[in-house]
Order: structure tokens, then sequence, then C-alpha cells
């Protein structure tokens, strides 16, 4: 399994909290994981295999 | 005739913080340093502009709770970062532009100013990065 970081907000002063942060060019995201205004969340980056297309049995 | 906006309701953001409900004063300068073409002959300075040196200085509601103004700036200090200052809440145009500091170091943070019957407040200055004052929404 491989992972990827992702952002959380925890904060309502940085957004709404419990959806993803994407930091802009410039912030320090070290500095708002310090002072617990955003959570860092590991998720997969493996896609769900595919269901496999099963015909309906033709009706007799 | 000239005219003045008065201004109750600026934006402050700090490293993505929103700090304007702590917020009581808050000014940006737009600043080049100025190099000397004086030359012999001359009776006046006269000078070209030299690197920017750009500077934002806030002044703040300091309070040590959870996410807010403290948390927001200790994890700063020696570090740079982007601070946001637009004239009101609407989005960024021409007649709301976001003055913008990226990059800018925060080389000091006064950790308490307490006087007795008062808010505590400190002033902190955000020295250096590149200006820009966004109008796009």
């Amino acid at each position: 399994m491989t992972y990827a970081v992702e952002y959380r907000i925890v904060s309502d002063l940085i957004g709404q909290p419990g959806s993803v942060f994407v930091p802009k060019p410039g912030v320090n995201v070290e500095a708002l994981l310090q002072g617990g205004f955003i959570v860092a969340v590991a998720v997969s980056t493996e896609t769900a295999p595919k269901r496999r297309k099963v015909k309906p049995a033709p009706e007799e | 005739m000239a005219t003045s906006q008065y201004l109750s309701n600026p934006v402050v953001t700090v490293n993505s913080v929103a700090l304007t409900g702590f917020c009581t004063a808050a000014s940006v300068i737009q600043r080049f340093e100025p190099l000397d073409t004086t030359t012999f002959g001359e009776t006046d300075r006269t000078y070209v502009k030299g690197l920017g040196n750009h500077e934002a200085t806030l002044t703040l509601l300091l309070t040590y709770a959870a996410t807010q103004t403290y948390a927001t700036l200790a994890p700063l200090v020696g570090t740079t970062t982007t601070v946001v200052v637009k004239p009101t809440s609407g989005a960024d145009s021409a007649t709301n532009p976001g003055f913008t500091l990226t990059g800018a170091l925060l080389a000091e943070l006064p950790v308490i100013n307490a006087s007795l019957g008062e808010l505590q407040t400190v002033d902190v200055v955000f020295q250096g990065g590149v200006y820009s004052a966004d109008v796009t929404p």
C-alpha cells in the first residue's frame, strides 16, 4: 500500500473544519501543524479495483 | 475632490489564518531602497529604485487560547510566510486589492505585553518578501 499526506482543516480560522487544506505558495505548513490549525492525514493512493461486470443470466 | 476610505472591516490573514477578529491596526508598506545617484555639479539629491524592502505591521490582541493569535505566530518566528491585508471582505478587485507579502520574515514576536486593566496587544512586523496587490477575484 502506498500513502500520500493530505492536510485536514481543524480551525475555522483557516476554512471549513474537516475539509482538505491545500496550502498556497508561501504558506508555512509546519507552523499550521504546530499551532493545531490543520492535521496531516495519510491517505491511500491506490485505487479500488474495478468491479467485474457480470452479465445477468438470460431469462428463461 | 480627494476622498478617503473609512476602513472598519479590513481582512487580515497571516499564513492562511484569518486574524481579522484579533487585529486592531494593520499597515502594508511597499518600499524600495533608494540608491543615491547624485553627482558632482548637482544641487539636489537624485535616486533610483533599489531592492524592494516591503513591510507589514499588525497590531493584534494577544491570546494564548488554542488556535488563536499566539498559536498562529509563535511557530512562525524566524521563518517566512504570507501576509494578506484587504480593505474589505469582498473578493479581490481593483477597488478591493489584496495587498500581499509572500515570503515575509517574522523576525521577532513580543510574547507578553501586559498592562494593568488593559487587553494585551502586540505589534508584529513582517519584513521583506515579494509584494503584490492582487485584483483578480
